[in-house]
């Protein structure tokens, strides 16, 4: 007796073997990477991007590009890795247009008062914290942190060493404690 | 806290140090308060960092923009296909949520026909756009298509999914919320060309058709049949009429036609694929005949016929052809009559011609003695029968 798998179990090439037939096998295709892939990429966008109403748009441009890109190359056979990038990508583009500086969230942050940081939650300074990372430590930080990737999925992610993914999410963890630091005397 | 006991424990905390070694300096570093303390922030963070990534997903109505915008249509029905080199791929597609049938006049529910109400109401989670069809399923690149249009189902299939088509099979897999019902389904092709697997079910609910390879790229109607008690669908009824053939031994014939049409009722139950036993209840005429001779010369020759009821006991060898659709057999019976022991040998055949019913044409010979005031009687007839028959639980009886 022959077994079929589900589609679920089905590899991304198989997945993107799929998309280039026909439209009901397409279609299929996209339903599971989308629901593979959306949450990372969605995450990626949210902490990138630091505003969810962006973060939802650029999501959805990822999305709709990659689903009505009918030539695609074979390097988007690496589905979410192709999803990243081309999500980061979009992000700085939206950061170009609406020419958000970090310095000025970090300028928000500073000029909170006592009383306003008692009353925010932990997680809405973590997320506030992430945003103020440096660029290049940021990101690896969301890959490691918020995507579960591994240090060496980073590195392959980012093109760098394994010790330079190492070396960029323990500089970003310092940061972020650095940066939370103050409130989380003020909890104490 | 110095900036190089923070990278320590933060790197001890990603384990890119092995804290677990003998010289390692984590337990060194706790030692110090401030790490201790350091160390529960961090714990604090990363339990809120993983809180926070738990609870950031894009929200449905985001993914139905998205596919509205990308006109792509959500579906999360099974893709099929080979395995092997030739990657053929498939996609199959299922009605989108639960689907209310209708009974319709065989015991089957036609999937096709949504309705509402009938005690049969069954309902299939199918996953898919396609309201028409229960299930379609293509082959890219080949000219072996197979589609799956109609899936008649009586009982409640919860989910229903083609699994894997191959170029001479399907994997069919579904679960029923019936109790037990998943044991001794069947699954039968088109009703010309059935295929019938019994107990083609695995533990996993996944099962098999095979369709030869001559019919790949033909339309293939795939249902399940009712679950039924296995004995009253090998208990077979039979209805036929019977013609005497002109016999040899008899001038009666022509004068009374009208007397050699017999009839007979019978049932049978099918032990195994090729075997049966019957019972049957003939209501037939015996055309007597005696003859007296002196030497060599006939100088009594008496006939004479009579009308009488018979009950015999029979054993049927069989053999399905063509694909199940006509069977051949030959039935020797053993019968009891006013006359005494009779024996009957036939041979027939049996032509199914619709899921219920099917019709046989039987060519059959009898022999019988009957000794009267010390008249050896013999009676040697032939004739052949044409009936029908059909299992009880075709009859409703499950």
């Amino acid at each position: 007796m022959k077994l079929g798998k589900s589609i679920d179990k089905y590899t991304d090439d198989e997945l993107f073997v799929l998309i280039n037939s026909n439209k009901k096998n397409a279609d299929i295709a996209y339903t599971e990477i989308y629901h593979r892939y959306s949450t990372s990429v969605y995450k990626f966008c949210y902490f990138y991007l630091k505003n969810q109403a962006d973060a939802e748009d650029v999501f959805q441009e990822v999305f709709v590009k990659y689903f009505t890109n009918t030539d695609k190359s074979p390097e988007s056979v690496n589905i979410k890795s192709y999803l990243l990038r081309s999500a980061k990508n979009h992000c700085l583009n939206k950061l170009r247009q609406s020419k958000i500086e970090f310095s000025e969230v970090y300028e928000n942050l500073l000029t909170m008062d006592n009383d306003y940081l008692e009353e925010k939650e932990l997680k809405e300074q973590i997320r506030l914290s992430i945003d103020l990372l440096d660029e290049k430590y940021r990101e690896a930080f969301i890959l490691k942190e918020i995507e579960n990737m591994t240090f060496k999925e980073v590195g392959e992610h980012l093109n760098i060493t394994l010790s330079g993914a190492q070396s960029r999410v323990v500089r970003a963890k310092e940061q972020l404690i650095s940066l939370l630091e103050p409130y989380l005397k003020e909890l104490k | 806290m110095k900036n190089e006991s923070r990278k320590l424990l933060i790197e001890y905390l990603y384990g890119i140090k092995s804290k677990d070694s003998e010289d390692s300096e984590f337990w060194e570093l706790l030692e110090d308060e401030s790490v201790r303390g350091e160390y529960k922030d961090i714990t604090l963070i990363d339990k809120e960092i993983a809180n926070i990534a738990e609870s950031i997903k894009p929200s449905e109505q985001l993914m139905a923009s998205v596919f509205n915008k990308a006109g792509v249509t959500i579906s999360t029905g099974s893709v099929v296909g080979t395995t092997g080199t030739s990657a053929k791929l498939f996609s199959f597609q299922l009605i989108p949520l639960f689907m209310t049938m209708m009974l319709i006049t065989s015991p089957f529910i036609e999937v096709d026909n949504v309705s509402t109400a009938s005690k049969f109401e069954s309902s299939i989670v199918a996953e898919s756009n396609i309201k028409d069809d229960i299930g379609t399923i293509t082959e890219q690149n080949s000219s072996n298509t197979e589609t799956v249009n109609s899936i008649r189902n009586p009982h409640q299939i919860t989910k229903l999914e083609i699994v894997e088509v191959h170029s001479n099979d399907i994997s069919i897999k579904y679960a029923n919320e019936i109790e037990n019902s998943s044991d001794n389904q069947q699954i039968k092709k088109n009703q010309k060309n059935q295929v019938t697997l019994s107990n083609f079910l695995t533990d996993n609910n996944i099962g098999v058709i095979n369709i030869p390879q001559s019919d790949i790229g033909y339309k293939q109607q795939i249902y399940i049949d009712e679950p039924q008690n296995p004995i009253y669908s090998n208990v077979i009824i039979n209805v036929g009429a019977m013609s005497n053939l002109a016999s040899y031994n008899t001038k009666l014939n022509n004068e009374y036609a009208s007397q050699f049409e017999n009839f007979n009722i019978g049932i049978k139950y099918q032990l195994l694929d090729f075997l049966a036993f019957g019972i049957d209840y003939y209501q037939e005429t015996y055309f007597l005949n005696y003859r007296e001779y002196q030497g060599i010369i006939p100088i009594r020759d008496i006939e004479q016929y009579t009308n009488t009821s018979s009950f015999y006991g029979s054993t049927i060898v069989s053999y399905p052809v063509l694909d199940n659709f006509a069977s051949p057999y030959l039935k020797a019976s053993l019968g009891l009559n006013k006359f005494g022991v009779t024996d009957r040998y036939s041979a027939g055949i049996v032509l199914n011609l619709s899921d219920k019913f099917s019709t046989y044409f039987e060519y059959g010979v009898s022999n019988l003695r009957y000794t009267n005031q010390n008249r050896d009687y013999t009676s040697d007839r032939n004739n052949i029968t044409l009936g029908i028959q059909t299992s009880l639980n075709n009859l409703g009886i499950k």
